[in-house]
């Protein structure tokens, strides 16, 4: 495989190629319906050139076009240098020659297709079984990848990578109105942990039930408390890809908003990115730039510490390589990407945090989330108002909506619970990335924006 | 691919092959520089069979290993749902769907475009920083299957998407457009992108409350996406949209007409066959605010008692290619134009927003018909006078109850694109008294 993928390199500026061999298992139940049991298999390569600071890109299928493929994105590489003003450098990677195995404490792939869909189904009539339930959508998946990659400075990895889950959206429905919770399970490369979760799978369905009587929340300004799971989604929306520097390195005006030492938070705030720490969604060991995962300081004390890097940007910006620089198979091109984010545990006790709120919501449950320019919205599953310190009656439709900055900066308190999410999931630049994991403790802000009737 | 229907047919009853060759080639510009030329030339072929006991597999691969796709797709079977559908034989028409001039662009024409694009902006406002991407995609697809069907066509698509950055460096103003023939943005289109560009320099914040809302089409979306899913065959086989059993109502004002037609000429979706091999058809969902019908691919169709609709689509919101399941999906989702020009809508407003983009689209009870949209780049309006850029605001409400309140349609079509890809056409409309949630004090 070496020689293949080196065939058509020359010293000239910099190239690289990538080689995928991909296997997905889907399956997908809707109601009682089995929507998709199957496996694919997809394999192809992604090529690049680099030459005077512009970039040339191709993907393509066959393992005996490598060469071309190669010479096509140099080519390309060659036409956009000859339109640039500017030119940088790539950030210097080291030379590696490296193979890695996964080594899963139980292998989804050893796993039957019956018992997967066996373990989907008991789930799934758990629910579907109660009074009020309308449906659900309860979804596995499961990718295998072999990845070959070479550059022509010398690096060769082989790396294989693993991850599989499950994902179930419960509907509750009264009349017309329906009402959902999200449960995911997994989210690593260990099959063990998506058995035995009856009791979660439950607990989600009671909430999608209890939401039916759960009165729409007001539109206003309120103080809240994030779970982990709202949270962790929080700080991917809110910050994470802010500090994604291939948003930042073109950008003066950006660079100059996001320089490093500025105060984001209070002291008690730290923030981490970390694709070295094992077993979440985001967890790899090399990066599409063959550049090695590693633990990065975004947020150190409340004082911006760091960012998130490809060759590319690092180079731009003149600062340390942290490999982020992911694709999500090879038909896309690498863009910095968030591999596990968290907010660092704190020491305040949740019921502390409770205590602490005359009037508030507690919110529980990513729903989704968009960050665009300074702001960025979240929706989430269900929430609660909290009145005199105490937790009182649900309610729902909650959508938070604010200034990134503003709500950095109003994060008065930080659990000393620290959970990871097991869904992993990000959109951007047209791919879904489910490696992408993200965490938090309970938070406490001051003061947010959260959108209803 | 015929050998590969023969072969699977003597191990089951129906089969499909779907083959699909793609290519694109996207040129990306950062703060007015070139930075990259992207691009793919990739294949896929995915195998669907129905088995002597009426259960559906399916097989997708990138190359032509005939037995492994063959055995997976049984192997799929096997485990998978009886079915009632019968793969189509149907000749579709001719639709306007391929560009050759689009299949033919080079890099250096795209890159010369947008270098034009962005002198031409340059030119109006010397301080401006732009992040441009030019994008071409070429389609061609072929569809087999045991019912006769033969087929093969192949699809363009061109896209601009331009966004200027402000004083902060973040995104200030955008715009976008989508069809399957080239086109350019002509100056008077760039003049306007200027000026709204220059009107992010004056900010305002505004209070919580009701307010007049102009949604231009780049915002308009989530609303249709919403429509979209209460008409989409499969919720409504499950009970679960709010629009079950209603055909013939009265859903929404006179004013709203809505179709899905993958006949509209060189438009984003259009096409003359789904990806299951039906025919694309127009499809009447919304006729002057009365339900008329929903959506549906062959599965759903099936379990609702009628025919499909022709949108069984191997996309998603999030996701299209090869071994996306073929489901309900809108071709060109299209809000008909109505009568009012944009400026007579500006001028009929007290206080409101003109909302051009929005965030959280795609979260929120969806099925329910709820949104919340955090405005990204929308426009305060004082008197019928444009006054700045809102900052910090958000708009929610429900589109059962919008769309029932929309009191003017606007005349002009532009495509709207649904987070990664394009949904289809829509005028602005204008809809008083929504709720803001605002951080003004």
């Amino acid at each position: 495989m070496k020689g293949i993928l080196r065939a058509g390199f020359t010293d000239e500026g910099y190239q690289d190629i990538r080689y995928e061999k991909l296997q997905i298992v889907g399956i997908e139940y809707q109601g009682q319906q089995l929507k998709d049991i199957s496996i694919s298999r997809k394999e192809g390569g992604h090529a690049r050139g680099f030459y005077r600071g512009g970039w040339g890109h191709f993907s393509f299928n066959d393992l005996n076009q490598t060469k071309e493929a190669v010479q096509t994105a140099f080519n390309r590489a060659k036409v956009a240098g000859q339109y640039r003003k500017e030119i940088y450098q790539l950030a210097q990677a080291p030379v590696v020659e490296d193979k890695v195995r996964v080594t899963p404490k139980m292998d989804p792939r050893q796993i039957s297709l019956e018992e997967k869909r066996e373990l989907l189904n008991k789930y799934n009539q758990l629910v579907l079984n109660l009074k009020g339930i309308a449906t659900t959508q309860v979804s596995y998946y499961e990718q295998a990848s072999q990845k070959f990659f070479a550059n022509n400075e010398g690096t060769y990895i082989d790396q294989e990578e693993l991850i599989c889950g499950l994902r179930m959206v419960i509907f509750a429905r009264r009349g017309r109105d329906t009402q959902r919770t999200i449960v995911a399970l997994g989210g690593s490369d260990d099959f063990s942990l998506l058995l035995d979760k009856e009791e979660e799978v439950l607990k989600a369905a009671e909430k999608a039930l209890a939401l039916l009587d759960a009165e729409p929340v007001n539109a206003g300004n309120y103080t809240v408390i994030m779970d982990p799971d709202a949270a962790g989604v929080f700080i991917h929306e809110a910050f994470g890809h802010l500090s994604e520097a291939d948003g930042v390195a073109d950008n003066d005006a950006l660079r100059e908003t996001m320089k490093l030492g500025r105060v984001f938070g209070k002291p008690i705030l730290n923030v981490i990115d970390d694709g070295s720490l094992p077993g979440h969604p985001g967890s790899i060991v090399y990066d599409d730039d063959g550049v090695k995962a590693k633990k990065t300081y975004l947020i150190k004390n409340g004082i911006l510490t760091g960012r998130l890097h490809s060759r590319e940007t690092a180079g731009k910006m003149g600062e340390e390589l942290s490999g982020n620089s992911r694709a999500k198979d090879f038909t896309f091109a690498p863009v910095v990407r968030m591999s596990n984010i968290y907010i660092d545990k704190g020491d305040t006790p949740f019921e502390e945090m409770i205590g602490s709120i005359k009037d508030g919501l507690y919110l529980v449950g990513a729903a989704g989330g968009q960050t665009s320019g300074n702001m960025f919205t979240l929706a989430v599953q269900y929430g609660y108002r909290i009145r005199d310190g105490k937790i009182a009656e649900m309610i729902r439709d909650i959508v938070v909506n604010c200034n990134l900055f503003e709500t950095l900066a109003n994060i008065s308190a930080i659990g000393d619970d620290l959970k990871f999410s097991r869904s992993g999931g990000c959109g951007k630049a047209g791919q879904i990335l489910i490696k992408s994991g993200k965490g938090a403790p309970h938070i406490k802000i001051d003061n947010i924006t959260v959108g209803g009737k | 691919m015929e050998k590969l229907l023969k072969d699977a047919l003597t191990k089951t009853k129906q089969a499909e092959v779907y083959w699909v060759e793609e290519e694109t080639l996207p040129i990306k510009f950062n703060s007015n520089q070139i930075t990259r030329i992207n691009g793919k030339k990739i294949r896929g072929v995915c195998l669907r069979v129905i088995d002597k006991e009426s259960r559906l597999g399916i097989a997708t691969a990138t190359d032509l290993d005939r037995e492994d796709l063959i055995n997976r797709a049984l192997l799929s079977a096997r485990y998978g749902d009886k079915t009632e559908i019968k793969f189509p034989n149907e000749k579709g028409s001719e639709v306007q769907c391929y560009d050759p001039k689009v299949a033919n662009l080079t890099a250096e024409e795209m890159i010369e475009q947008g270098q034009s694009m962005l002198n031409t902006i340059l030119e109006i406002d010397s301080t401006i920083k732009c992040d441009l991407v030019l994008s071409k995609n070429i389609q061609k697809v072929k569809i087999l299957n045991s019912s006769g069907l033969d087929i093969n066509y192949e699809r363009t698509n061109f896209t601009i998407s331009i966004t200027s950055r402000g004083e902060d460096g973040f995104g200030e103003f955008s715009d976008f457009d989508i069809y399957s023939k080239h086109f350019v943005f002509d100056r008077s289109r760039l003049e306007r992108f200027v000026y709204y560009h220059q009107l992010g320099k004056k900010k305002f914040k505004v209070k919580t409350g009701k307010m007049d809302i102009i949604f231009n089409p780049g915002a308009m979306w989530p609303l249709l996406y919403r429509v979209f899913a209460g008409v989409n065959g499969m919720a409504v086989n499950k009970g679960i949209t709010p629009l079950k059993d209603r055909l013939g109502e009265e859903i929404f004002s006179p004013l709203i007409n809505i179709v899905d037609d993958p006949t509209y000429p060189w438009g984003l979706g259009t096409t003359p066959y789904d990806d299951e091999g039906s025919v694309a058809r127009r499809t009447s969902v919304v006729e002057n605010g009365i339900l008329k019908s929903y959506l549906f691919d062959l599965d759903s169709a099936a379990r609702y008692g009628t025919i499909s609709t022709g949108n069984g689509f191997k996309k998603t919101l999030f996701d299209k290619g090869i071994d996306q399941q073929p489901a309900t999906y809108v071709s060109n989702f299209i809000l008909l134009p109505g009568e009012s020009t944009f400026d007579q809508m500006v001028k009929t407003i007290k206080k409101g927003i003109i909302v051009n983009q929005v965030m959280g689209g795609h979260t929120g009870n969806i099925l329910a018909g709820e949104f919340g949209l955090n405005i990204g780049s929308g426009f305060l309006v004082e008197n019928g006078e444009i006054k700045g850029k809102v900052m910090d605001a958000m708009v929610s409400g429900n589109i059962y109850d919008l769309f029932k309140r929309v009191t003017m349609v606007g005349q002009k079509l532009q495509a709207t694109q649904a987070v990664f890809y394009g949904f289809g056409y829509t005028p602005a409309i204008l809809v008083p008294e929504l709720t803001v949630a605002g951080s003004e004090k």
